[in-house]
């Protein structure tokens, strides 16, 4: 173990698309999943992570040894995040936000989806719809029973209709 | 473009929903057919009244319809935050509907925020019996009815904050004897408090006591050991009475403190980052020594100058000297050349507010042997004693930047522009008699190299200070505030 040799641990994750990461184990076990796979043993050799990919893997890699070298300082680890998620389009934000959930890591998990929600804020749904590609399957009868019984959260918002 | 979003896993989708405020959470629900009823997935709910825009009725309506979407769907609720101007028949809802319902729903955390509806609206003692209360704020409650505080059973509440409120001295005893995991205390304006004792509560990081105004002697008692902000506006403060190690603290404010600052010096702030002293008149004359080696900004606030030590601060500090009067002091000048001494290697901005002051002779001679090099200074005083106010400053430190208040924007422009720029005497006719000005001349003249003159529009950002010729802002000097970058000579 790290501690009795002194040397630092090194995992090897590999993504569903075969390829390989090096990683400190230190870095590593701020995701609870591989820090299961570490405490019951199963870490010896390649860690195998199926349900993310090599584009993503390297980017929360990247996240993980960017936070992890960040002392006990909550403010200096937002401002890491917030720089980290601030060049990110949603097809990526929608990538992390899965492997977060998948690797059970829950500071990237609320960071990335406290930024997503930032993109719907005070956004119309009409701009919402065409942001994400929502597709509206109401009946125009339908959508305004919907917009009837909701009708004080339409109220008093102010919208970014159409940019 | 493909619809992504809507086929995220429901555990996703409801994390991102719980950082929508409530009604942008809700209005999801027009969507499409998959969103209709997942909003409701979100562990938490939110009812702020002043966004809200319709009658109280409706207000009520919206929080009933909600938790019952959440019951009808078998939905986790986990935190419940209210907040509104009270009145009886909200509160006769809250205890009888909404507290049963979240309660139901598995609600650990309700945090409620309320103001009183009517001025003669009684404390109301029964939210102490909500056992899952967790951050609680009264404020203007102040009806002479006292019936006090019997039961409390919210043992886990984190936050209580009192604002305006006619609790008791037993009341907050109370408080703190039932909730020992309170870590964010507030107490501020009630009248009624004269005595604090939170020695019990041992996990407290945060404390706002601020009750000078009412009682001359009162008493706090707080475990001190793991605050981490404490702003503190009480004559008496004793807190500090055991020195030693303050492990956690990064912010302390006193405010008014008239007695028991005496053991400051005794204590050891390793993170303290921000200190801030306003009128405390027991550290006048007192010498004080401040060991806090991580402190980022010092602020004061007084009416003398105090005797106040930094140990060795790591990195860049900045400190914030406001002076209001203090020339009619004696002595204040060598005072303030000790204390500029003492804020070596800080940035000090030094704000001397003299308004009113209307002595001729404020200054004094005292040449600081080393004189300071500090960032800025801010100066509102009379024309008339303009220069005397001045000439003793310029004697014990060289601002960078000069701001200057006096009795109107023209004379001050005007006055200043003869004593930094124009050699010879100013020619204004508006201008008084101004007395020493020959010797701030002579002081000027054998060490300022050059005085640039900056103006900016009013509402403009710190950034868009700019050069400009006397006369063009004599233009439009209403909508500007105008200073001086000084420049001075090496010595």
């Amino acid at each position: 173990m790290a501690a009795e040799t002194g040397t630092p641990t090194t995992l090897t994750l590999k993504s569903n698309d075969d390829e390989l990461f090096s990683v400190a184990e230190s870095a590593a076990i701020l995701s609870v999943t591989i820090r299961n796979m570490v405490e019951d043993g199963c870490a010896g050799g390649v860690i195998p992570l199926d349900n993310v990919d090599g584009k993503t893997l390297a980017s929360v890699i990247t996240y993980m040894n960017g936070i992890s070298a960040i002392p006990a300082d909550e403010e200096k680890k937002k401002s890491y995040r917030d720089k980290f998620l601030s060049d990110k389009d949603f097809e990526t934000l929608a990538d992390m936000v899965l492997a977060a959930n998948y690797l059970n890591m829950s500071c990237l998990m609320d960071a990335v989806s406290a930024k997503i929600a930032q993109v719907m804020e005070k956004k119309s749904v009409g701009w919402v719809r065409r942001k994400f590609g929502i597709e509206n399957d109401y009946t125009p009868e339908e959508e305004a029973a919907v917009k009837e019984e909701h009708k004080w959260t339409f109220e008093g918002v102010e919208t970014d209709d159409d940019n | 473009m493909d619809d992504r979003i809507s086929y995220l896993p429901g555990d996703v989708l409801r994390v991102i929903l719980y950082f929508l405020p409530q009604k942008e959470a809700a209005r999801t629900s027009v969507l499409s057919t998959a969103w209709r009823n997942l909003w409701i997935r979100r562990k938490n709910l939110e009812f702020f009244e002043s966004k809200f825009k319709r009658s109280k009725e409706e207000f009520r309506h919206v929080i009933d319809d909600s938790l019952r979407r959440y019951h009808d769907s078998a939905m986790y609720l986990e935190e419940f935050t209210l907040s509104t101007a009270l009145d009886d028949e909200t509160l006769q809802h809250l205890q009888t509907f909404w507290i049963p319902r979240i309660e139901q729903l598995g609600g650990k955390k309700i945090s409620l925020i309320f103001e009183s509806q009517d001025a003669d609206m009684n404390i109301p003692y029964v939210l102490f019996e909500i056992v899952q209360l967790y951050s609680l704020r009264l404020e203007k409650f102040t009806d002479s009815h006292l019936q006090g505080l019997n039961l409390v059973a919210c043992v886990n509440l984190r936050m209580i904050a009192l604002v305006d409120v006619d609790v008791t001295n037993k009341d907050l005893e109370n408080i703190a004897n039932s909730c020992p995991l309170l870590e964010n205390v507030t107490v501020q304006h009630c009248r009624m408090v004269s005595r604090l004792n939170f020695d019990v509560l041992h996990h407290l990081k945060t404390l706002c006591f601020e009750n000078y105004e009412f009682h001359e002697q009162q008493s706090f008692e707080v475990y001190v050991w793991n605050l981490e902000t404490a702003v503190i506006g009480s004559n008496i403060c004793d807190i500090f009475k055991m020195g030693g190690s303050l492990l956690h603290m990064t912010e302390l404010s006193l405010n008014h403190v008239m007695e028991g600052l005496r053991n400051l010096s005794n204590c050891y702030f390793p993170c303290l980052h921000f200190l801030r002293i306003t009128n405390c008149h027991c550290l006048s004359g007192v010498d004080t020594a401040v060991n806090a080696p991580n402190l980022v900004l010092f602020e004061y606030k007084g009416q003398f100058v105090p005797k106040i030590k930094f140990a060795q601060i790591i990195n860049q500090w900045d400190s914030k000297i406001q002076l209001l009067k203090t020339s009619s002091s004696g002595e204040w000048l060598p005072k303030l050349a000790e204390l500029l001494q003492c804020l070596e290697g800080s940035n000090v901005y030094l704000i001397m507010d003299h308004n009113d002051i209307r002595k001729e002779h404020i200054f004094e001679r005292t040449r600081a042997s080393n004189k300071q090099v500090i960032e800025s200074l801010s100066v509102r005083c009379d024309l008339s004693v303009a220069s005397s106010l001045f000439l003793s400053v310029f004697l014990v430190c060289k601002p960078k930047i000069l701001y200057y208040i006096g009795d109107d924007r023209v004379t001050s422009v005007a006055y200043l522009w003869g004593i930094l720029k124009e050699e010879g005497n100013i020619k204004h006719e508006s201008l008084p008699r101004i007395l020493e000005f020959q010797e701030i001349r002579e002081l000027l003249l054998e060490e300022l190299e050059e005085a640039n003159f900056q103006i900016k529009k009013k509402w403009n950002r710190e950034k868009d200070w700019h050069s400009c010729p006397l006369f063009e802002h004599l233009m439009s000097y209403k909508l500007s505030h105008f200073r001086f970058i000084l420049k001075w000579k090496e010595t």
